[in-house]
């Protein structure tokens, strides 16, 4: 079961995840950030993982397909508020220095607003 | 009062028939994590029995091809969690699976492959055997 919310706020969007993001779950997050990355308004994705408590591959792989597409689009994104199981995954799988991780959503759009500036 | 010991430490045993359906397996899976988790064991071999059920049967439906359902069999001992899972698709022993590239920058990482990877990372050890047409495969998780 996974609950998806987004809020648009250009020309960042905030996606908040609730739940488990499976080999069920996964796809919804993939088609959300396939639209976004044709919205002009979503320059700046940011996932919310707070509420987040599980994490397969599938999962994985989503948010590495995605990583691979906003850059190809020149779209910024970032993941904030992993919780413990979720970071351990990522740092299994290697993905912690792929992505820009914080630890609150303002944290991540500041970040995001400032590479953009300075690029 | 004492402990009672004998009760602290008994063996808890749970499992279930799983249809090779994504649906059913994550639910499984998940169902797994919370039954470990409700039996005191800690948060930590919930997550591993969860996250290696969840991958090692999605696996198996997506390249093994298996007739029956899938069983999945818990064993909450004092010391460790055992995990055995048996289906009848294709031969796979997930402790020879190739470790997969991790490069370091995301234009050289292709997304995949990841799931078997971190399973032996999460678990104490992996057991394979091919049996009666059928793969079992035995985790024992640290508590």
């Amino acid at each position: 079961m996974l609950e998806i919310q987004h809020h648009l706020n250009p020309p960042g969007v905030t996606i908040a995840l609730k739940g488990h993001l499976d080999a069920v779950t996964a796809p919804q997050l993939e088609k959300l950030l396939d639209d976004l990355l044709q919205t002009e308004s979503a320059q700046h994705i940011v996932i919310d993982l707070g509420e987040v408590t599980f994490v397969a591959s599938a999962g994985l792989r989503v948010f590495l397909a995605g990583a691979k597409k906003a850059k190809r689009a020149q779209r910024g994104l970032a993941l904030c508020r992993l919780q413990p199981q979720v970071q351990q995954v990522f740092e299994l799988a290697g993905m912690t220095s792929l992505f820009l991780i914080h630890s609150t959503p303002d944290e991540s759009h500041a970040t995001l607003r400032q590479r953009s500036a300075t690029a | 009062m004492k402990p009672n010991r004998d009760c602290k430490e008994q063996t808890r045993f749970w499992q279930r028939c799983v249809p090779n359906r994504l649906e059913d397996i994550t639910a499984a899976a998940k169902e797994a994590g919370d039954w470990v988790r409700q039996a005191g064991a800690p948060e930590t071999a919930a997550h591993a029995a969860h996250f290696a059920i969840e991958e090692l049967l999605t696996n198996t439906v997506q390249y093994g091809h298996p007739t029956n359902p899938s069983r999945i069999s818990l064993e909450l001992r004092p010391d460790v969690l055992l995990v055995h899972i048996e289906d009848d698709g294709r031969a796979f022993d997930p402790s020879k699976a190739p470790e997969p590239p991790l490069p370091k920058t995301l234009d050289e990482r292709l997304p995949g492959g990841l799931g078997i990877h971190i399973v032996r990372q999460l678990v104490a050890s992996l057991a394979y055997e091919r049996r009666n047409g059928c793969n079992h495969v035995t985790l024992t998780i640290a508590r």
